[in-house]
């Protein structure tokens, strides 16, 4: 890892943390055909928006199905909130705690939002006594308390997303896992969601996986770049801006966030002052 | 209860029960219509359970495609990821999702049960028979299709795998019975045996049922469990149950095929008899027909001698025991008489005919032209002429003597009976010269 963020390692100090990787690999395939998906990642993550950048095929996804306990490391050490997803029971704790949004998911036609978002509910084994609230609230957050009652298959795609978030949020999670959670927003969804997981993120740990760059330095506390399965640079948005000022021109309409995000892929160094 | 609730309100499970209801009922009323049908009503509660068993070659596919479409839903839908993150274990999803299911085909088959009885519930008149443990063995038969559908549907999560299980739990339902051996019992649905009369013998129904659970539960294990290597263990106990059932020969009683499987019914087969004289008797399984047979019965049994036949005049036989013995003046065993969903008796001239052939067959051993004249003759006189018309022997110059005079009549058939009995061919001579 290149260098992390002063201002992370400084809530690291303050809170305990609730995501914490040692050593993660994860391998797809067996023998010679076998791909190395993540390979040795260690990451800290406390409470905050954390965005998880990095190229098509860097292994983001892969880190988010692991961190969701849906895929299980080939080898390393996967603790959330304090518990090691390894152990069956652990994990379901785990599960309670947690929200999740992939990249792509599928709904069930005939269900309204609110079944929809009441089934992951009960699935989520919050008590019924709370579920009704928890329904109600989540689907506010994400603003489609007046489409409570549309079936899904009549929602646009946008909306989709917002439903899908919603049954991420209907358990109040600790951690929140969203990949590529602003594909298909307008740019005023957009902006709503920013202000809803910035929102989110004083008492909850999000990561964020993305390709867009702007979503990361307008909502994140924390950038996470990741290239061929390694995090290679971890820190503050606003240093990547700066990185990008360092490098390359606005000739060519990118925004020296892109630049910065772009450069330190490849290896650039953050400039000093940024770098631990 | 949230999950069976929404999926009986917004699933698979709504569409199931009015998919039952709406084809069992349609299947009812179209067999209403015909009317034709022989053998599956007796006015009775196991006719109606009779009934649905026949309408699960239907009702039994429909289940197993609707558990192929649910057992295959998350996936075809790209809901596995979101499912594959939740605490609550697979097993309880499927356990939700599986019950609605089984809620909506016990709904789907009480409607069509409903609408039966409800149609002909004057034409009911015997609820015994055991019918409650074949409606069981028809519940959870279409439960071990629902089961069956959801296993293959999960395993092979394609959206044409609901036809294509619907179809083979037909053919494998539907083939067996053109098979007369026991294996073609363990169909899953429409293979019990009904019979007036019968019931299920109650080892039969228990090792039917550990089959049809054992099946059932060993697909649900396959479909959901974690630890698949479970499903052997009710896999086991239902090979072990068809293992017995298998061997079971399937034979015609008189009454119902494999009767191996069933019992006679005592109660059924008490009598029930008409209150005026020429007293007629009918097993209990058929109360509904006895005022119309008593009125086709009782004017040829008042053309016989009381005093010249056995204790049996007018009763009508039991399934088991043709009838062989002239002057028993017995009534054919009346399976398959009735209208479809009536109390109407299907073709009133045919079972006059019948009960006069009855009254007054000859059991000889020798049956010379003069029997067969005098049995014509007989005949003749207890129809009179106009129903026997298309026979030679109503117009033969003996029957048309005697249809003149009452006295003679009576006396003529009481020799010819008591001819019967003796099998005495020089008084059959005498009676036709």
């Amino acid at each position: 890892m290149m260098s992390t963020d002063p201002r992370s390692s400084a809530s690291a100090a303050g809170h305990a943390s609730t995501i914490r990787l040692s050593g993660l690999s994860v391998r797809y395939g067996r023998g010679r055909g076998a791909r190395r998906a993540l390979d040795s990642v260690d990451l800290d993550l406390t409470t905050g928006v954390h965005g998880l950048l990095g190229p098509n095929g860097a292994g983001k996804t892969t880190l988010m199905r692991v961190l969701a306990t849906i895929l299980t490391a080939t080898s390393g050490e996967v603790r959330l909130l304090g518990r090691d997803v390894r152990h069956e029971r652990d994990r379901r704790q785990i599960r309670r705690q947690l929200g999740y949004l992939p990249q792509a998911f599928g709904s069930y036609p005939r269900f309204t939002v609110r079944e929809f978002v009441a089934y992951f509910a009960w699935l989520k084994e919050v008590p019924s006594r709370r579920a009704a609230a928890a329904v109600d609230r989540a689907i506010e957050r994400v603003g489609l308390a007046d489409r409570a009652d549309t079936r899904m298959k009549s929602l646009s795609g946008g909306m989709l997303r917002r439903a899908g978030l919603a049954q991420a949020l209907v358990n109040d999670p600790d951690v929140l896992l969203l990949d590529e959670p602003t594909v298909g927003l307008d740019p005023e969804q957009r902006i709503t969601f920013r202000r809803l997981l910035r929102e989110v993120g004083a008492d909850t740990t999000v990561l964020i996986s993305t390709h867009i760059v702007d979503d990361v330095a307008a909502i994140c506390d924390q950038a996470i770049l990741v290239r061929e399965g390694r995090v290679v640079l971890r820190t503050h948005p606003a240093q990547l801006e700066r990185l990008g000022a360092a490098f390359g021109s606005t000739e060519d309409g990118t925004s020296a966030l892109e630049r910065g995000y772009t450069a330190a892929l490849h290896g650039r160094a953050v400039p000093s002052g940024v770098a631990q | 209860m949230i999950a069976a609730k929404l999926e009986l309100r917004r699933g698979a499970g709504l569409i199931l029960l009015v998919s039952l209801a709406a084809v069992g009922s349609l299947m009812t009323a179209m067999a209403g219509l015909s009317s034709d049908r022989v053998g599956a009503w007796s006015s009775s509660g196991p006719g109606i359970v009779s009934w649905l068993n026949t309408t699960g070659l239907v009702l039994g596919p429909l289940a197993a495609a609707a558990g192929a479409w649910v057992g295959g839903r998350d996936r075809r839908l790209g809901v596995e990821e979101l499912l594959a993150a939740v605490p609550m274990p697979r097993w309880r999803c499927d356990v939700a999702s599986f019950g609605a299911l089984v809620a909506a085909v016990i709904g789907g088959l009480l409607v069509v049960a409903v609408v039966v009885t409800g149609t002909v519930l004057p034409a009911i008149t015997y609820a015994g028979g055991r019918w409650q443990v074949s409606v069981l063995l028809v519940i959870l038969g279409c439960v071990a299709c629902l089961a069956i559908g959801f296993a293959l549907g999960r395993l092979v999560p394609h959206r044409w795998s609901a036809p294509v299980v619907a179809l083979i739990v037909y053919l494998l339902s539907g083939i067996p019975t053109y098979l007369d051996n026991g294996v073609a019992q363990l169909a899953l649905v429409s293979n019990l045996p009904s019979g007036d009369g019968q019931r299920l013998r109650l080892s039969v129904a228990a090792l039917a049922i550990v089959w049809l659970v054992g099946l059932a539960a060993s697909a649900l294990l396959v479909a959901s469990a974690r630890r698949r290597h479970w499903a052997l263990v009710p896999a086991v106990l239902a090979v072990v149950a068809a293992a017995q059932l298998a061997p079971l020969p399937v034979q015609w009683n008189g009454n119902s095929y494999s009767a191996t499987w069933t019992e006679p019914d005592p109660d059924a087969m008490s009598q029930v008899c008409s209150t005026d004289e020429p007293k007629v008797c009918l097993n209990a399984v058929h109360a509904a027909l006895l005022p119309e047979v008593t009125e086709l019965a009782q004017p040829i049994l008042a053309e016989l001698p009381p005093g010249s036949v056995a204790a049996e005049q007018g009763l009508e036989h039991p399934a088991e025991r043709p009838a062989n013995a002239s002057g028993e003046f017995a009534i054919p065993f009346l399976e398959g008489r009735t209208e479809l969903f009536t109390t109407d008796v299907r073709d009133p001239d045919g079972l006059r005919a019948e009960l006069a052939d009855s009254f007054l067959s000859v059991w000889c051993a020798e049956r010379t032209p003069a029997v067969s004249r005098a049995y014509g003759i007989a005949i003749a006189l207890v129809l009179g002429p106009q129903a026997a018309a298309e026979g030679a022997e109503s117009q033969d110059r003996v029957a048309v003597r005697l249809q003149r005079d009452p006295s003679a009549r009576r006396a003529w058939l009481a020799d010819y009976l008591k001819a019967g009995r003796t099998c005495d061919l020089s008084a059959f001579a005498e009676l036709v010269s």
